[in-house]
C-alpha cells in the first residue's frame, strides 16, 4: 500500500521586529491541489518561502511525511517557483535547467532526459539553445515552471505561477497544475480566482498573515471571487 | 548524488560567461606586457641630447654581461675589472660618456656593480678599492649581518642565516640571468593586477545570486545549502588560480622574450636585487617561488573576497575593502623596530606578493627550525584559506530569502 503523502504545517508563524508576516498558521495538505488566496501583504509569499526552506520560521514546524523542511531530504522532494525569480542571461535554457538539475541532486543522464521532456511540455524545445535573455516575460515564466518540476516533485510550490501568460497558456497550465495534483501535493498562490475554481481540490485564504479559511469551495457556499473581495473591503473598511 | 563536477562547471561558466572578467582580463596582461620589458621604451638624453636608446644600450651590456657568463667572480676577474675602471680618467665628471669606459670598463659593468653592492661602496671608493677575492666575500658577509642587526633579527635567525650562508659555494660563478631578474622585479605591478582581477571578478559570485533572484532557486534546492556553495568556492579559486597563473605566465614570457630565459641555475647573490639573500637559490628557482607564492596569495585573497562578498551581500562595498586593502598594503609601513607587527604586515596577502617580503630574512622559528616567508606563508594562506571558507559557508547557509 502507497503510503499517503503528508504536508504538516504546525503552528507556522514569521515575525519581522513588531510585524507579524504569518501568524500562527496550521494546516495539514495531503495529495491534490491547494489554492492559496489573499491580498498583498496578506502572508502569502512568506508562507511559501518557509514551505520552501529559504526562510526560517520564528516558530513553529514544517514537514513532509515526517521530513523536516531544514533537511536536504526535504528539499529533494520540493519544486518551487518562486514569485519572482531571477536566471542567467547568459545560460541557455537547456543549460538552465541541468543546472537546477544538478542543485536538485539528479544525475546527469536522467536531467539531460527531463530537461528535455520538460521543454517540450512547456512549449520551449525550440529554444532549448537560445540565450535566457533573448526569452520573452511568458518564455521566461514558462522555463520557471519546468524547473520546479525538474525532480518530480512530492511538493510542489508555485506563486503566481501564471503571472506573464497568456489566456492560452494559461489554460494549458491549469490543465498541467491540475494533473500533477493527481500524484503531489501543489500548492499554488494567486489573485486569479478563476484559476484556482477552475483547479484547486481545496482553497486556503490568507489575511493579515492568518489562514481565515480552509476546505473545498463547493457552489452552494456563493461564489469564491465574491468571498475574496469581500475581503478586501473589509480591509477598506477596517 | 552530489553532481559537485556539474555544479562547479555551471559556476565556472556563470564567472566567465561576464564581458567584465574578460575585459579586465586582457587589460591586466596588455599592462603587463607594457610594465615589465617597460624599461627598455624611451632615450638615453644627457644635457637635453640623445645618446642613445635604452634598447640599444640594453642590446650592448647584454652582449658583454653574455661573455662573462661562466667565470667566478675571483681574484683575475677582479683584476681585470680594476685595470679596465683604472683606465678611467680621474677628472671625468660623467665617467659613463668616456671613450675609456665604453671601451674598457663597460664590458665589466655588471662585476663592478655586484662590487659596489657587496662591499657597500661609493663610486669613488670603488675606483680606488684594490681587487681581493677574499676581502669581497667578507665584505658581502659583513653587509648582509649588518642588514641582520637592522631587521632585529634575534639570535637564533641569525645563526641559521648564518649556517645558510655556510651552504653557498665561493666564489660565486657569473651568469647573465636578467630575463629572471626582470620577471622578479616586475612581479610588485603584476601581483597588484591580480589582486584588483580577483576582487573586481569574485566580488559578485556570491552577491549576484541575491541581486538577480537566483537564491531562492538555488537555496531551495537539495544540494542549495551545501554542495553548491563549496562548487562556488571551488570556482572562484580555480579561475582565480588559472588568471594569476597566466598573468605570471605572461609576466615571465615578456621577460624572457625581450631579455632571455637564460641563466636560470645562476645563484642569486648575483642578483642586482636580491644578492643579499642568504638562502642558497638560484635565480629561476627565485623566480619560480615568487610566482607560485603570487599564484597562492591569489588563491587565499579570492577566498576572501567570496567569503567577504556573501557576509556583506554586496559587492560594492566588498570592492571597496578589497581595493582599501589593496592601497592600504601599497602606501602604509610599519616601522621595523615593531618588528612583529611589521612582519605581520608584511606577510599579509596585500604585501606578501612583493619579493622583498617573499624573499625578506624575517622567519618564523618553531621548535628550534626557522621557517622562512615564502615556506610558511604560503602554507598559512592554504590552512587559512580552508578555515575562512569553511566559516563562511554558514553566511550562505543561513541566508534568509525576505522582504523583497
Amino acid at each position: 500500500m502507497v503510503k499517503s503523502m503528508k504536508l504538516m504545517i504546525d503552528r507556522v508563524s514569521k515575525q519581522y521586529q513588531s510585524r507579524i508576516a504569518v501568524d500562527r498558521v496550521s494546516v495539514e495538505l495531503h495529495k491534490g491541489v491547494y489554492g492559496l488566496l489573499g491580498a498583498n501583504g496578506a502572508g502569502k509569499t512568506t508562507l511559501m518561502r518557509m514551505l520552501s526552506g529559504i526562510l526560517k520560521p520564528t516558530s513553529g514546524m514544517i514537514a513532509l511525511d515526517g521530513v523536516d523542511v531544514s533537511e536536504e531530504a526535504y528539499r529533494a522532494a520540493l519544486g518551487y517557483l518562486p514569485q519572482d525569480f531571477g536566471y542567467y542571461p547568459e545560460f541557455h535554457a537547456m543549460d538552465f535547467l541541468l543546472y537546477l538539475a544538478a542543485l536538485k541532486g539528479i544525475p546527469k543522464a536522467q536531467a539531460k532526459r527531463r530537461a528535455k521532456e520538460l521543454l517540450e511540455l512547456v512549449s520551449l524545445q525550440d529554444m532549448a539553445h537560445k540565450k535566457i535573455k533573448t526569452f520573452s516575460g511568458g518564455m521566461k515564466q514558462r522555463l520557471g515552471i519546468a524547473q520546479a518540476l525538474l525532480n518530480d516533485p512530492k511538493l510542489l510550490v508555485l506563486d503566481e505561477p501564471t503571472a506573464g501568460l497568456d489566456p492560452k497558456e494559461r489554460v494549458r497550465f491549469r490543465k498541467l497544475i491540475e494533473d500533477l495534483g493527481h500524484d503531489s501535493i501543489v500548492l499554488l498562490s494567486t489573485h486569479i480566482v478563476s484559476d484556482i475554481e477552475h483547479i484547486a481540490d481545496e482553497v486556503l485564504i490568507m489575511k493579515e498573515g492568518q489562514l481565515i479559511y480552509q476546505g473545498k469551495w463547493e457552489d452552494e457556499k456563493g461564489d469564491l471571487e465574491e468571498f475574496y473581495l469581500k475581503q478586501f473591503e473589509e480591509d477598506a473598511h477596517e | 548524488m552530489n553532481n559537485f563536477g556539474t555544479l562547479y562547471h555551471y559556476e565556472v561558466k556563470k564567472i566567465i560567461s561576464r564581458k567584465p572578467v574578460w575585459i579586465m582580463f586582457l587589460l591586466c596582461i596588455f599592462v603587463i606586457g607594457m610594465v615589465v620589458p617597460g624599461n627598455l621604451l624611451g632615450k638615453y638624453y644627457v644635457d637635453g641630447k640623445e645618446i642613445d636608446t635604452h634598447y640599444h644600450m640594453f642590446q650592448v651590456d647584454r652582449g658583454y654581461q653574455e661573455a662573462l657568463s661562466g667565470r667566478a667572480v675571483d681574484q683575475v676577474l677582479l683584476e681585470e675589472v680594476m685595470t679596465a675602471y683604472g683606465k678611467i680618467p680621474i677628472s671625468a665628471e660623467r665617467y659613463t660618456l668616456t671613450q675609456e669606459y665604453q671601451t674598457y670598463a663597460r664590458p665589466y659593468s655588471e662585476i663592478f656593480n655586484l662590487v659596489r653592492s657587496w662591499a657597500q661602496l661609493d663610486m669613488e671608493e670603488a675606483m680606488a678599492w684594490e681587487p681581493d677575492e677574499e676581502a669581497l666575500y667578507a665584505a658581502r658577509r659583513e653587509t648582509v649581518e649588518k642588514q641582520w642587526q637592522t631587521l632585529w633579527l634575534s639570535d637564533t635567525e641569525k645563526e641559521f642565516w648564518r649556517k645558510k650562508e655556510a651552504q653557498m659555494n665561493a666564489p660565486v660563478t657569473y651568469h647573465y640571468c636578467d630575463g629572471y631578474n626582470m620577471a622578479i622585479n616586475g612581479i610588485v605591478p603584476v601581483g597588484l593586477l591580480v589582486l584588483l582581477f580577483v576582487s573586481v571578478c569574485l566580488s559578485s559570485v556570491f552577491t549576484e545570486e541575491h541581486t538577480r533572484r537566483t537564491d531562492q532557486l538555488i537555496l531551495s534546492g537539495a544540494k542549495g545549502k551545501s554542495i553548491i556553495y563549496w562548487a562556488k568556492i571551488a570556482a572562484g579559486v580555480s579561475v582565480s588560480a588559472v588568471c594569476a597563473l597566466l598573468m605570471a605566465t605572461s609576466a615571465c614570457g615578456f621577460a624572457w622574450g625581450v631579455y632571455g630565459a637564460k641563466g636560470f641555475g645562476a645563484s642569486l647573490r648575483i642578483s642586482s636585487s636580491m644578492w643579499s639573500y642568504s638562502y642558497p637559490l638560484t635565480v629561476g628557482q627565485a623566480c619560480l617561488i615568487a610566482y607560485g607564492s603570487l599564484i597562492v596569495t591569489a588563491v587565499f585573497v579570492s577566498v576572501l573576497v567570496l567569503v567577504l562578498s556573501e557576509v556583506l551581500h554586496n559587492n560594492i562595498a566588498t570592492l571597496a575593502v578589497c581595493v582599501g586593502a589593496i592601497l592600504a598594503g601599497m602606501m602604509f609601513n610599519i616601522p621595523i623596530q615593531y618588528r612583529a607587527a611589521a612582519q605581520l604586515w608584511n606577510w599579509s596577502p596585500v604585501r606578501f606578493f612583493a619579493s622583498w617580503n617573499v624573499f625578506d630574512v624575517w622567519t618564523l622559528p618553531v621548535f628550534g627550525h626557522c621557517f622562512v616567508s615564502w615556506q610558511i606563508v604560503p602554507a598559512f594562506y592554504v590552512v587559512f584559506g580552508i578555515a575562512v571558507a569553511v566559516a563562511g559557508k554558514s553566511a550562505w547557509r543561513n541566508y534568509q530569502v525576505s522582504g523583497r
